[in-house]
Parts: C-alpha cells; sequence; structure tokens
C-alpha cells in the first residue's frame, strides 16, 4: 500500500508538473518541420485509402488494417500539428511579457523625460541669475564681455537641449502609443493561436470519430456479406 | 603615486554612481561652489583665476556625470527595445488545404450510396445504410470542425499581419527617440565643452581688466600684475615643460580610471603661449564590445595662469569636447583627463597618468 502511495506521489511530482507544457527538446523550426512531414504521410496516405480498398473483398483483413494505418496516420499528424502550435502559443506569451515589459519601461523613460525638462528649466534658471550677475561685473570691466557672450551662448544652447527635450516626449508619446498597439496585438495572437489549439483539438475528436465510422462501415459490410452467404446456400 | 592612487579612488567613487543622484549631486556641489564668481569678477581680478578653475572642474564633474547618465539611460533603452528590430514570429496555420476537399467529397459519395439503398427492404443492407449514415453525419461534422479550425488560423494570419504593422511602427517611433537621444547627449556634451570655455573666459576677463581697467571702475585689484608678453615668459604658474613635449601611457603599472588604454601617446606643443597638440590612444573594451577602440584628437587653446590646463579638443571623426592637463607628483608625470560629445560605439572620456617620454 505505502509503495503505491510513495508511486503515485512520484507521477504527481515528476510527471504532472510537465503536463500541459511545451515539449522541450525541439526548436519551432522542427516542430513545424515535423508536423508538414506527418500532415504529407497522411495526406498520401488519406488520398489512395479509399480506392484501394475499393478492389478488395469486404472481409479482406487487409481493408481493416489499411484503414487503421491512414487513422494512425491521422493522429500523427494531428499531434504534431498540437505540438507545433503549443511552441507557438508559449512563443507568442512570451511576446506578450516582453511587449507588455517594454510599455511600462517606456512609460517609465516618458516620466524620467518630464524630471529632465525641470532639471532643464532648473539650470535655466541658474543661468539666468548667472547672467544678471556678470552683467553687473562687465558694467565695470569690459573684459568681461567675452565671458558673458559665452554665458549667453550657452544659455541658447540650453534652450536648444529643452527643445530637443520636447521634441524627445512628442517621440516618446507616439511610441508609447505604437507599444499599447503592439502589446493589444500580441494578446490577440495569443488568443488566436490558443483558439486555434481549441479548434483543433475539436477537430482532433472529430477525426477520430470519421475513421471510427468509417472502420465500422467495413465491418458491417463484411458481416453482412457473411450472413448472406449462408442464406442463400440453404434452398 | 601615492597622491594619484588616492586620486583615483576619488574618481572612481565619484564616476561609480550612475544614477541620477551622481549627476544632481555634482549639480549641486558645481553650483553652491562659488555662488558669487560672477558678481566678483568685476573686482576680483587675476584672483578669480583659481576660484573659476575649481568652478569648472565641478561644472566638468557634473557633466561627465550627466554624460554617463545618458549613455546609461540610452543603453538601458537600446537593451529594452533593441527586440523590436526582429520580425514578429509568424506561425504556420497549419491548414491543410486538402482535408476539407477529401472529407466533402468522401462525405457526398456516402450519402449518394446511402440515398441509393433506401428503398432496399433487406435487413443487412438497412444496417449498411444505417452505418453509411453515421458515417455521413460523421464526415459533416469533421467538415465543420476544419471549417472552424480554419476560421481561427486566419484570426492568426491576420493578428500576425497586425503585430508585424505595429511592430514596424515602433521601430520607426524607436528610431526618432535615438535620434532625439543623441540629440539631447550631443547638446549636453557641446554644453560641457562650452562651460570650459566660458570660465576660463571669466578668468581671463578679470585678469585682462585688471591689467586695463577703465576708468570708470570703482574697484581694482591692487596686486594684480600686468602678464608678461606671452611668447617671452610661460602664462602658467608652473614651467610649460610641465605639460609640453611626448607622454606616453606606461607598459605595466599605469594609473587610469574608466576605460583602461592599450596604449597612449600625447603630444604637446607651446608656440607664443598656446598650446596645440594630438593624443593617439587605443583602449582594452568589454569582451564582446563591438565599440571602436581607437581614439585619435586634436587640441588647441591658450595656457592660462592655472595649474590645471583646458584646451578644446576635435576628434578625428568630428567630435568636440575638452581635455584638461594636470601636472602630476613628479615632473616626468602629466594626467590626462578628457571628454567629448558622445558618439555611438566610440570611446568618449578618459582619464589616465602619462610618463614623458
Amino acid at each position: 500500500m505505502s509503495r503505491l502511495v510513495w508511486i503515485a506521489l512520484a507521477w504527481t511530482w515528476l510527471v504532472l508538473p510537465a503536463v500541459g507544457q511545451p515539449a522541450p527538446a525541439p526548436a519551432g523550426d522542427s516542430l513545424e518541420t515535423i508536423a508538414n512531414k506527418r500532415t504529407a504521410e497522411w495526406d498520401q496516405l488519406a488520398r489512395g485509402v479509399e480506392p484501394k480498398i475499393a478492389r478488395m473483398l469486404p472481409c479482406d483483413p487487409r481493408v481493416r488494417s489499411a484503414l487503421e494505418e491512414v487513422s494512425r496516420a491521422s493522429d500523427a499528424r494531428l499531434d504534431a500539428v498540437s505540438r507545433y502550435l503549443q511552441s507557438a502559443e508559449a512563443r507568442a506569451r512570451a511576446d506578450v511579457e516582453r511587449a507588455r515589459k517594454a510599455l511600462a519601461g517606456e512609460q517609465a523613460a516618458s516620466q524620467d523625460l518630464e524630471t529632465e525638462r525641470q532639471e532643464a528649466a532648473e539650470e535655466r534658471a541658474a543661468i539666468d541669475g548667472q547672467l544678471a550677475d556678470l552683467d553687473g561685473s562687465v558694467a565695470h570691466k569690459q573684459s568681461l564681455e567675452d565671458a558673458r557672450k559665452k554665458l549667453a551662448e550657452i544659455r541658447a544652447k540650453l534652450e536648444e537641449r529643452i527643445a530637443s527635450l520636447q521634441q524627445e516626449a512628442g517621440s516618446r508619446a507616439e511610441l508609447t502609443s505604437t507599444l499599447e498597439q503592439l502589446v493589444a496585438g500580441y494578446e490577440a495572437r495569443d488568443k488566436a493561436i490558443a483558439a486555434e489549439l481549441t479548434a483543433l483539438t475539436a477537430e482532433t475528436t472529430r477525426w477520430k470519430e470519421f475513421y471510427a465510422t468509417r472502420l465500422a462501415r467495413a465491418q458491417t459490410e463484411c458481416s453482412i456479406t457473411n450472413q448472406d452467404q449462408p442464406r442463400r446456400k440453404k434452398p | 603615486m601615492k597622491r594619484n592612487a588616492v586620486l583615483l579612488i576619488v574618481l572612481a567613487c565619484a564616476f561609480a554612481q550612475t544614477s541620477r543622484d551622481a549627476y544632481r549631486q555634482a549639480y549641486r556641489e558645481w553650483r553652491q561652489s562659488d555662488p558669487n564668481l560672477e558678481a566678483e569678477a568685476g573686482a576680483a581680478g587675476a584672483a578669480l583665476a583659481p576660484r573659476a578653475e575649481q568652478v569648472a572642474g565641478a561644472a566638468a564633474k557634473y557633466g561627465a556625470a550627466r554624460a554617463e547618465f545618458l549613455q546609461q539611460a540610452a543603453s538601458a533603452e537600446e537593451q529594452r527595445l533593441a527586440w523590436l528590430e526582429t520580425p514578429p514570429d509568424a506561425p504556420s496555420a497549419m491548414i491543410d488545404q486538402n482535408a476539407l476537399s477529401m472529407v466533402t467529397s468522401e462525405s457526398r459519395a456516402v450519402k449518394r450510396t446511402a440515398d441509393s439503398l433506401a428503398a432496399d427492404p433487406d435487413p443487412g443492407i438497412k444496417q449498411l445504410r444505417t452505418m453509411l449514415e453515421r458515417e455521413n453525419a460523421s464526415a459533416v461534422a469533421l467538415g465543420a470542425a476544419i471549417e472552424q479550425r480554419r476560421r481561427a488560423a486566419d484570426d492568426v494570419k491576420s493578428a500576425n499581419a497586425s503585430v508585424a504593422g505595429s511592430q514596424m511602427k515602433a521601430v520607426d517611433r524607436y528610431h526618432a527617440i535615438e535620434q532625439d537621444m543623441r540629440q539631447a547627449g550631443g547638446s549636453s556634451g557641446a554644453e560641457s565643452v562650452a562651460w570650459a570655455e566660458y570660465y576660463v573666459s571669466l578668468a581671463s576677463g578679470a585678469r585682462g581688466a585688471s591689467a586695463a581697467p577703465p576708468a570708470a571702475a570703482p574697484v581694482t585689484a591692487p596686486t594684480a600684475v600686468a602678464p608678461a608678453p606671452p611668447s617671452v615668459a610661460p602664462v602658467a604658474p608652473l614651467p610649460l615643460v610641465r605639460y609640453t613635449g611626448a607622454w606616453t601611457y606606461p607598459a605595466t603599472g599605469g594609473l587610469f580610471h574608466g576605460s583602461e588604454p592599450e596604449f597612449a601617446d600625447l603630444v604637446v606643443h607651446e608656440n607664443n603661449g598656446k598650446a596645440d597638440g594630438t593624443l593617439f590612444a587605443r583602449f582594452k573594451l568589454p569582451p564582446g564590445s563591438s565599440g571602436d577602440p581607437v581614439l585619435r584628437f586634436d587640441f588647441s587653446g591658450e595656457f592660462h595662469n592655472t595649474r590645471n590646463q583646458v584646451f578644446v579638443l576635435e576628434t578625428s571623426d568630428g567630435a568636440h569636447g575638452t581635455i584638461q592637463l594636470i601636472p602630476g607628483p613628479a615632473f616626468n608625470l602629466l594626467e590626462v583627463n578628457f571628454q567629448t560629445d558622445p558618439r555611438p560605439g566610440k570611446v568618449h572620456q578618459g582619464n589616465f597618468v602619462l610618463v614623458k617620454k
């Protein structure tokens, strides 16, 4: 009994965490290649199966094996497509997170820019004070005129900086808005891939039912053929 | 050498902080270092020079700290948004176009067969007809499921297109910001250079005025001495030989802060009280860095009556900046401190001690 409990716990710890996560091994490209390969294999078998069994007698065992083979190929194809889409969805989720982080960073950078503008205004006020002081000194010593001109040039450069900060604020507002659209776009893509995965699960169930009913028809064709033969022999 | 070590530790501490706090602190120190400098410039005469030099040093420290911060902010932004340059992943729709047509034609064939057996009273045939109808129902349901996934795949496709469009727009916006940031960084660099020039001009203006005071000037500095002709006597308080000549970075045990030079050669000439020179250096960049390790610039300007000399420089690719030459504790040592407008992938500041060749 205790051994069973340990096995159950081990299964819970080791196996369950892996369930629901994308297969870790092959990269997206190889999963896509595998899915395309499996689809091509199934496609070839599915196209040929009806013409092939049409030439066989109803109870020929090769009828059943041909139908089972195409059914297995269908399962393998849908499984491969599912793995590929799961991997795509995991990447899409990561893209959403990355875009959200970029947006948050950009929003913070826009706030920083406001700080930059305040600091530049503070610097401008300080230079204005220096200029006022220097004007008084220039009145006494003309040789300070060159320094006064240089200080005025610095103030002009600071104005240029303030203007380019203003321009940057406009560009950042546009980038923030575009990143918001990008986040919404990535979220929509993530949802769309998840919806396709759900649709694939439903389609997989339908394919299984389809091949099961096809196999059931083949069995019926065999059984009614076998029932007819002894009935006709009697009279 | 001990003084240099202490100096480097102080510099390292000053440059280690890269947050806004570092440059804000440097700004406060600059602004509080001599708030009456301009107001007293008219009366201070030659005595203003060391005060101006001290304030210039504080301004340069602020400029360097701010440039460092801007560069760090730009790198952080680049790291945060570099992924935008890579086109978004576009998952394949994984729709087999043949599947639906195959199932549809199969469904039609099954239905046709079932219909053809509708009037047959044979129980076996009836049983077969039931199976055919069940198979047809299954094929119809399958067709609907395939169609539903196709629509979902179409949604994925249009979401991919929308994301690709937004991402391209975001890249354009980001490039515009990069340009704005470069412009703002360039303005900051130009301001730092202008401040260095301003303080030099302020000191020489104060000194010049004391040599030939205007008649209306009520106060002059009585101790000011008229400058000697520049071509005859050095204008700096130390012999010019402490700055001029050929200097090199030692192959081993060199002192530096920031980027470590692999080699650095400096040549300084003096002519009629004016300096001109060239620095050619190669720096050791961090592993994986794609930046340009080589830096070459020319500089020139007048020697001033201060221990530390500041000159305006221009690099081989047109960036502007300043270089400060600080005589070392021994006659054959010269500390170099330079900064230029930040340019992507270029070394834009450096601080190291050279030995006279």
